[in-house]
């Protein structure tokens, strides 16, 4: 059976591939259409640039529990193990903070461009609607720093996991290799 | 005093192990907050407005393509064309492993996966035809990094950004300078060769060298599409991005065939390209008449797609059956190859780059833009016109203290922070800003070869087994080519802007 975070993960998994796809051929099929028909879609570019945007808010919280946020680890590694669960919990903190203050200014905007009720430039839907990933991206990565907090602070877990291209790049080639 | 803050904040976060793209936006947060009259919602909307910037948008696509490119499958094809092609001169087993690096890294626009896919074959390869495992390890730790000159090159296009010169410029400019660092590599490899009088290959034969190459050229021609796209006028460079994302994706699994429904199917590389090239010079030609808007695009395309049939009539006698089955299995599988578990899976670590990368693009452009209401950059330049420095010790200083942020700091971070710095000196003391960004991009290559955080050296450290020193060891002469290189390019700025000034004309 799988577990309710593996279900998690595969459905955070399916909207950011879902949602790289799509930008992709909008632009894609932007290009062909210019050419063929000499037309193409006002919208095009605009909803493009939206999905990015939701593309890259909403992976930030799913990138944190993964472990894909590079950092510079090196450091910490010389420091007794006490000193750097202590450190990694002020990571946390840090992180938090920042979501906290990101949140509450993207909060604001939203508000203000509720009472205003102004429209995107070429989609007739409301901006606030369009930037709402903000606030939730952010709600979100509070939600995984608390997480993660809980882990390091009982001791399941050493520190934010951070990335390290040499080590991505090394992991996956061990698993292309593996699948053969 | 703000700035004082601003740094300490940064450096101390990432000195506990904060993320870098966290890093750099709270210590951008808590000064704003402190020191500036900005409110946190436009603080907050910036985040959202990076990826509004159109030229930026060309990143999430070049990753895209290169995601579907980066198998161990393409890195062999380039490695048997760099072999056939190089592989008889004294130490050409090395200077093949440098091409195939050059060729990878264009392909895949990653460092240090570059060093993985190629290293992991070649450095094995070169110690059984009798190689010194440290001049192996060495000469691929280095070549490795060639990537980020050859087009597409994501930090390029970061720097683009930051500083708002043309991508397509920018792309051209780095075409000759690459070439240089490949050709300066392979000529002290001869050298070296020489002297320690290791191995040569057998030449290999023309025919083997056509094979070679008629596998190897698919995954090229991505280079090719993407210049001739952006040079040609047809599309942006975001545009272009996109096309070589789609265009990756049929190489990749119709071509190749290293994943997606038909992997392990039969049938040569070359069938399965020539039979994509018609298709798509086909559609290229009739879309291109029938609007007319670009006539002589659609003409070369359907010189293209000609060329390659009659090149498949030569090669296989007139077989047209195995064109006829690679065409139906084009058509027929295209959806499940659209919906294929592996072509989700390349998506989704395509997804995982782009959201890591522009987290922290979004925070640096959060961090540059404290110093730029700080005018930070508006004052070095003062201080520098002031101090009457002359252009070559501008430069140098440019250098050295780029080398010296390569090696903390997320390369494109560096350059969104620095470029706005750098920028204003530079066309102060008659410097072409497509000059100063293939200068800042060669930095950032050489930050990859020198610790603590030289990507390369961990990642070459991996594969060989050696450890960190001796790995470093070995990397050392070929990193003092490297620098060398740097100066070249530092002092010559012909090198750099030849090709944009003929192809575009002089900016200035």
């Amino acid at each position: 059976m799988r577990t309710f975070a593996a279900v998690i993960d595969r459905l955070e998994e399916s909207v950011i591939a879902l949602i790289f796809a799509a930008m992709t051929l909008l632009t894609f099929v932007q290009v062909v259409l210019r050419y063929v028909f000499n037309s193409g879609f006002v919208w095009a570019l605009e909803a493009t640039t939206y999905l990015f945007a939701w593309l890259v808010l909403f992976g930030i919280a799913y990138g944190l529990k993964h472990g894909i946020h590079l950092g510079v680890d090196s450091f910490q590694r010389v420091f007794h193990p006490r000193l750097r669960r202590r450190l990694a919990l002020v990571t946390v903190a840090a992180g938090l903070a920042y979501a906290t203050l990101m949140f509450i200014g993207s909060w604001d905007y939203e508000a203000r461009m509720y009472k205003i009720g102004i429209e995107a430039e070429d989609i007739p839907v409301e901006r606030w609607i369009l930037r709402l990933i903000l606030p939730i991206g952010l709600a979100l990565l509070a939600l995984r720093l608390v997480q993660a907090g809980i882990r390091i602070w009982r001791g399941e877990q050493e520190s934010l996991l951070l990335a390290d291209e040499a080590r991505i790049a090394l992991r996956q080639h061990q698993e292309e290799a593996n699948q053969r | 005093m703000t700035i004082a803050f601003l740094f300490i904040t940064l450096f101390a976060l990432l000195f506990i192990g904060t993320p870098i793209a966290i890093s750099l936006g709270l210590s951008a947060v808590s000064t704003i907050l402190l020191f500036s009259n900005d409110s946190l919602a436009s603080t907050a909307l910036k985040l959202f407005e990076t990826m509004e910037h159109y030229t930026l948008l060309a990143i999430p696509f070049f990753i895209l393509s290169s995601a579907f490119l980066s198998t161990g499958g393409v890195a062999k094809r380039l490695i048997r064309f760099a072999i056939a092609t190089v592989g008889h001169y004294r130490g050409g087993l090395a200077m093949a492993s440098v091409l195939a690096c050059m060729f990878f890294a264009a392909v895949s626009g990653s460092s240090p996966a570059t060093v993985v896919a190629i290293g992991s074959i070649v450095i094995a390869g070169m110690v059984q035809s009798g190689y010194d495992k440290r001049f192996a390890a060495g000469v691929i730790c280095n070549a490795g990094t060639l990537g980020v000159l050859i087009p597409p090159s994501i930090i390029m296009v970061v720097y683009a950004a930051a500083t708002d010169v043309s991508v397509g410029r920018l792309f051209l400019a780095g075409v000759l300078p690459g070439l240089t660092a490949g050709l300066m590599l392979m000529g002290a490899i001869y050298l070296r060769a020489r002297y320690l009088d290791v191995p040569r290959q057998p030449r290999a034969s023309w025919g083997e060298w056509f094979a070679a190459a008629e596998d190897a050229v698919w995954g090229l021609l991505l280079v090719v599409v993407i210049m001739g796209g952006i040079y040609g006028g047809i599309f942006t460079p975001t545009e272009a991005a996109a096309v070589a994302a789609i265009y990756s994706f049929f190489v990749g699994l119709f071509v190749y065939r290293d994943m997606g429904p038909l992997r392990r199917s039969a049938g040569s590389a070359g069938t399965h390209g020539v039979v994509l090239l018609v298709v798509a010079a086909s559609f290229t030609a009739v879309s291109g008449f029938s609007a007319g808007t670009f006539e002589p695009v659609a003409a070369l395309a359907l010189l293209a797609g000609a060329g390659g049939l009659v090149v498949f009539y030569l090669r296989t006698g007139g077989q047209a059956t195995s064109l006829l089955t690679s065409l139906r299995e084009l058509v027929f599988y295209l959806p499940a190859a659209a919906v294929h578990p592996q072509t989700r899976e390349v998506l989704v670590s395509a997804g995982r780059t782009t959201i890591m990368l522009m987290f922290i693009i979004a925070n640096a452009m959060l961090f540059a833009h404290v110093l730029t209401t700080e005018r930070i950059p508006h004052i070095v330049t003062d201080f520098i016109v002031d101090a009457g420095f002359s252009p070559w010790q501008f430069l140098l200083v440019v250098n050295i203290l780029l080398i010296l942020a390569g090696d903390f700091m997320e390369p494109s971070a560096i350059l969104l922070i620095m470029a706005p710095i750098f920028l204003p000196i530079a066309l102060e003391l008659g410097i072409d800003p497509i000059h100063l960004g293939i200068i800042m991009v060669v930095n950032m290559e050489i930050g990859l070869v020198t610790p603590p955080v030289g990507l390369n050296l961990f990642v070459t450290s991996g594969i060989t087994g050696m450890d960190l020193i001796e790995v470093l060891k070995a990397a050392l002469p070929w990193m003092g080519v490297l620098l060398l290189f740097l100066i070249l390019v530092t002092y010559v700025p012909a090198i750099s802007l030849f090709l944009p000034n003929l192809a575009y004309g002089p900016q200035f």
